[in-house]
């Protein structure tokens, strides 16, 4: 079972550990955002960081309703103890959490400040 | 990937070639699914993930700038926020 919190903002949190081509692993925190329908939007500055291959661009329809052009990468999550390819949306701010990484698991949210997150797979 | 392209030219030339080339064949059995196309050879696969018709196209074809569709949808993503219809 993934565990994460929900801030004094009311804001779902992940603590996510990622890793780039050459195997440093960080660990960032993410924000669970139903919203998205990606794997995981990072900014620019930690893909940099992480040396993220390209993988070409796609279009993004953004919270304002307007769509863009924008960049993809690979990375690899730590997920359920196994290493997992992903992809990644270039998006600025803080980290997002979507629901295609999310998909074939039940997310529960304790919705109130200090409440638990969990994520735990569909019964297959 | 090419570093005289911008992500703007990138997607506009994938698009293209997806709304001439490929879209009425692909979207009446595959709605929902990811098309990634290498923009330089029209080359495409097909998944139900981006990472896995990305990879799967990057086998055949290492040099591919990739370009991808959420099939049915206007854009591959969405990131929050607004309502309307999904396409899928």
């Amino acid at each position: 079972m993934i565990t994460g919190r929900v801030d004094s903002g009311l804001v779902s949190i992940l603590r996510l550990r990622l890793r780039g081509s050459h195997s440093q692993v960080a660990d960032f925190e993410a924000l669970v955002d139903t919203g998205f329908n990606g794997e995981l939007s990072l900014p620019r500055d930690v893909i940099a960081a992480l040396d993220l291959p390209p993988r070409g661009g796609g279009y993004a329809t953004l919270a304002d309703g307007n769509t863009v052009a924008v960049d993809m990468f690979a990375a690899w999550v730590l997920w359920e103890e196994q290493w997992r390819e992903i992809s990644v949306v270039t998006a600025n701010g803080a980290p997002l959490l979507g629901m295609q990484l999310l998909e074939g698991h039940r997310l529960t949210i304790e919705v109130t400040v200090g409440g638990e997150l969990s994520i735990q797979p569909l019964p297959s | 990937m090419s570093a005289t392209m911008t992500s703007a030219e990138i997607a506009r030339r994938g698009q293209e070639i997806y709304d001439r080339d490929l879209r009425s064949q692909v979207e009446d059995e595959h709605r929902g699914e990811f098309l990634v196309l290498d923009i330089q050879t029209g080359d495409y696969e097909i998944a139900a993930r981006d990472v896995i018709a990305s990879n799967r196209l990057l086998t055949r074809r290492p040099e591919a700038i990739l370009f991808r569709v959420r099939i049915g949808s206007p854009a591959a993503y969405r990131l929050g926020g607004h309502w309307g219809p999904t396409g899928s």
